[in-house]
């Protein structure tokens, strides 16, 4: 599975460089939209659904770097955190604005 | 006097799970593992290790019993592979002393 | 260097993904994570390896009730610190006998700091007189943030953090054969294999700890990490600090004096709230002022989940009325305590606090060999050209420096506390000085001295481990001699496991010194000698 030397090296690191900025940059996207959609609508008192929300924003931060690195494509490494990412932030946007925190 | 009745179960335990596979088996026994060995090998041991956790939950309640069962098993585990790699017969020999030991340990 | 693009096998394109990753995620910041664990585990003993740095310091006794230690702190916070906006009481515990006092400087003299930290000997009253030293303390605060300016440290760390959990999933990910391998540890066989056993050894019998420690560890400084998740719910982060935290909101002061009831009434009356619950921590806000509040804290060690959200009340510090009750008894509130808890391991009882010891040193041991596992396989895969290969000088040096080097850094800490003066100035900054020029100059020696690298180092710390007690009998009355028939386990146990870390050094030097096996010939000579026994 070696890469051709010359262009296809560079395509490769470039591949690399991106699934890591997907992991690190896309992942903690992720993970705080999870926490603040998760503090806003967990029907509990306040510090409790923020502590509860960090802790499983940790928890999909780890699994979502894994899966940057086991999914197909640099592509879909930014889609699966960003996509998801955009939908949880309106999602708390939506609940601040419902006034439910 | 139980939690150490509940190290020598973990032990145990762990020499039995690895007596009942074949790679080690044949270390200590110089031939192939036997069938008919093979389950009650393993049976003893998953058994053992739960004995271990109940050791430990008689000594400290279940929470915290838990807690201890896990750094029980942890160290047991290590002490074993240590210990088989390079006496692999003692090391298993000892395995059966703590599964004597352990219950004379836990009626004192 | 060969790529680990995921090929059209799904099975093994995941496993070699993951592969990829977990040595990357490993590697990158490894050097970093074996500092954070090994003085991690050197942490869970804080109070007894500071008691050892201070050999003035009483033995340890039990400790004084806390309502009577209260009001002695009072009457030294009175004395001393009569303007402070805040006081801070840790009462004395089994662990930890002498009370320690914190208390803010309203208006500090240039360049000193706003608040003074003090020990009170129980006995006395007065503050402990023992030579000035941060004790296990350094390693502590070293093991989460890594001597760095705030938040730097902190941050650097809980990166390291979070690549280790990567590590972590990854690792179980592409271990192909966790069960059938999983007492499996041939030594014998050298090079890539026997680092390659080690680790997996080290890595699967610790992993429920491993796994639990990594994600504690973070889950502490959540609320640095992760504010997206307490700015969505609050409008400032000082309102979710106050309700996380209730015991350390300030309240405001009223605008005359009024004097403090005495303190140990407050302690009695929540230890009866609490039901033979002892009190651990008070803070005590605007005392002798109206609106003054004293919080009573229980004490950390007695569930699990009080490590940092232990119960707490509040009275009115002037008319003794009880102000609030917060008992962190929601299951949210519980189950972060319980993480956090795990990760502390204050709750732990002595052969729990060992067990946590030894499963940590394992876990140090596990990103160790995973180090020298990087270095042991290329070697072996790429040939006699390669040994001179840059990248692999790079990280067997940084290994060295790192792991052996630390080693010896850790043993120079502990000489430079019985080595120099007791009464010197400054001399606990001159310890931790100490600590870092000897463990820089351990990573100098390895980029000189390439070859010998290993076993001197090794060696060295080795003898600077077994010679400590030695050490300690030539320069204090507290050595083994003394403390073993007095049954003063802090200071005994201190110079026994220095003996056993210097027995586990030499014995690892030892190893290191012998030549390296020939990575071709050795697994064809295995498999005929093994093909010969059967």
């Amino acid at each position: 599975m070696k890469p051709d030397p010359g262009a296809g090296l560079a395509r490769y690191r470039w591949a690399v460089a991106s699934r890591v900025a997907a992991a690190a940059f896309g992942g903690y996207a992720l993970a705080s939209a999870t926490a603040a959609c998760l503090a806003v609508w967990l029907p509990m008192a306040r510090v409790d659904a923020v502590v509860t929300a960090m802790l499983l924003a940790f928890a999909v931060y780890a699994i979502g770097v894994t899966w940057v690195f086991a999914t197909r494509n640099a592509w879909r490494a930014w889609g699966g955190m960003l996509g998801p990412a955009a939908l949880l932030a309106a999602l708390c946007w939506a609940g601040r604005s419902a006034g439910l925190a | 006097m139980m939690s150490i009745a509940a190290f020598c179960l973990a032990y145990a335990g762990f020499a039995a799970l690895c007596l009942g596979m074949d790679r080690h088996y044949e270390t200590v026994f110089d031939r192939a593992l036997p069938r008919r060995h093979r389950l009650p090998l393993r049976a003893f041991g998953w058994a053992a290790l739960t004995l271990s956790l109940c050791a430990s939950a008689a000594v400290w309640g279940w929470s915290y019993g838990t807690v201890e069962w896990i750094g029980i098993l942890s160290l047991a585990g290590l002490l074993l592979i240590w210990f088989v790699t390079y006496r692999p017969q003692a090391a298993l020999a000892a395995g059966g002393l703590c599964a004597a030991a352990a219950p004379v340990l836990a009626w004192m | 260097m060969k790529p680990a693009k995921p090929p059209q096998e799904q099975g093994e394109g995941l496993r070699q993904a993951m592969s990829w990753l977990h040595t990357w995620a490993g590697l990158v910041l490894g050097w970093v994570l074996f500092a954070m664990f090994l003085t991690g585990t050197l942490a869970f003993f804080r109070p007894e390896i500071t008691h050892w740095m201070q050999p003035e310091a009483p033995a340890r006794q039990a400790p004084m009730p806390a309502a009577q230690a209260a009001e002695l702190a009072q009457r030294y916070l009175a004395g001393h610190a009569p303007d402070a906006t805040r006081w801070f009481i840790d009462l004395p515990s089994p662990r930890e006998p002498q009370l320690g006092l914190l208390y803010q400087v309203p208006k500090p003299a240039p360049g000193e700091r706003g608040f003074k930290r003090v020990k009170l000997d129980p006995a006395t009253g007065q503050e402990v007189h023992a030579r000035q030293t941060r004790g296990g303390d350094f390693l502590y605060r070293f093991h989460f943030e890594l001597e760095m300016g705030f938040p730097w440290g902190r941050w650097l760390a809980s990166i390291a953090g979070m690549f280790m959990l990567v590590a972590i999933l990854s690792g179980i990910i592409t271990h192909k054969k966790i069960f059938k391998d999983f007492f499996t540890f041939r030594p014998a066989k050298g090079g890539q294999r026997a680092w390659m056993d080690g680790h997996n050894v080290l890595s699967v019998l610790g992993l429920p700890f491993h796994l639990m420690i990594t994600f504690s560890g973070l889950v502490i400084f959540m609320a640095m990490l992760l504010p997206a998740g307490i700015s969505a719910a609050y409008d400032t982060p000082r309102a979710f600090t106050n309700d996380m935290f209730p015991a350390f909101a300030q309240p405001k002061a009223g605008p005359g004096q009024a004097p403090l009831m005495p303190l140990g009434r407050f302690v009695e009356q929540a230890e009866a709230q609490w039901q033979g619950g002892h009190a651990g921590r008070m803070v005590v806000s605007n005392p002798g002022r109206e609106g003054a509040v004293v919080s009573v804290g229980r004490e950390a060690s007695e569930r699990v989940s009080y490590g940092r959200v232990a119960p707490s009340m509040q009275f009115d510090g002037v008319n003794g009325t009880l102000l609030a009750r917060h008992d962190s008894a929601s299951a949210a509130m519980v189950t972060t305590g319980t993480v956090i808890g795990l990760h502390l391991g204050l709750f732990a009882e002595p052969l729990l606090r060992w067990l946590y010891f030894a499963v940590s040193l394992a876990g140090t041991a596990m990103v160790g060999t995973g180090l020298a596992l990087w270095v042991a396989k290329r070697r072996q895969k790429a040939g006699a050209a390669a040994q001179q290969a840059f990248s692999l000088r790079l990280v067997d040096a940084l290994n060295a420096g790192s792991i052996a080097g630390l080693c010896v850094a850790l043993a120079v800490y502990f000489w430079a506390n019985r080595l120099l003066p007791a009464e010197l100035a400054g001399r606990s900054a001159w310890e931790t000085r100490a600590f870092f020029i000897a463990w820089g100059l351990t990573f100098l020696y390895a980029f000189a001295r390439r070859a010998r690298m290993w076993p001197d180092l090794l060696a060295l710390a080795a003898g600077l481990a077994l010679a400590l007690p030695v050490l300690n009998a030539a320069t204090t009355a507290r050595h083994l001699g003394v403390s073993l028939p007095a049954g003063d386990w802090v200071m005994a146990g201190f110079d026994l496991t220095a003996l056993a870390s210097g027995v586990l050094l030499a014995w690892m030097a030892h190893k290191a010194r012998k030549p390296r096996a020939q990575p071709a010939a050795r697994p064809a000579r295995a498999r005929a000698a093994a093909l010969q026994t059967r």
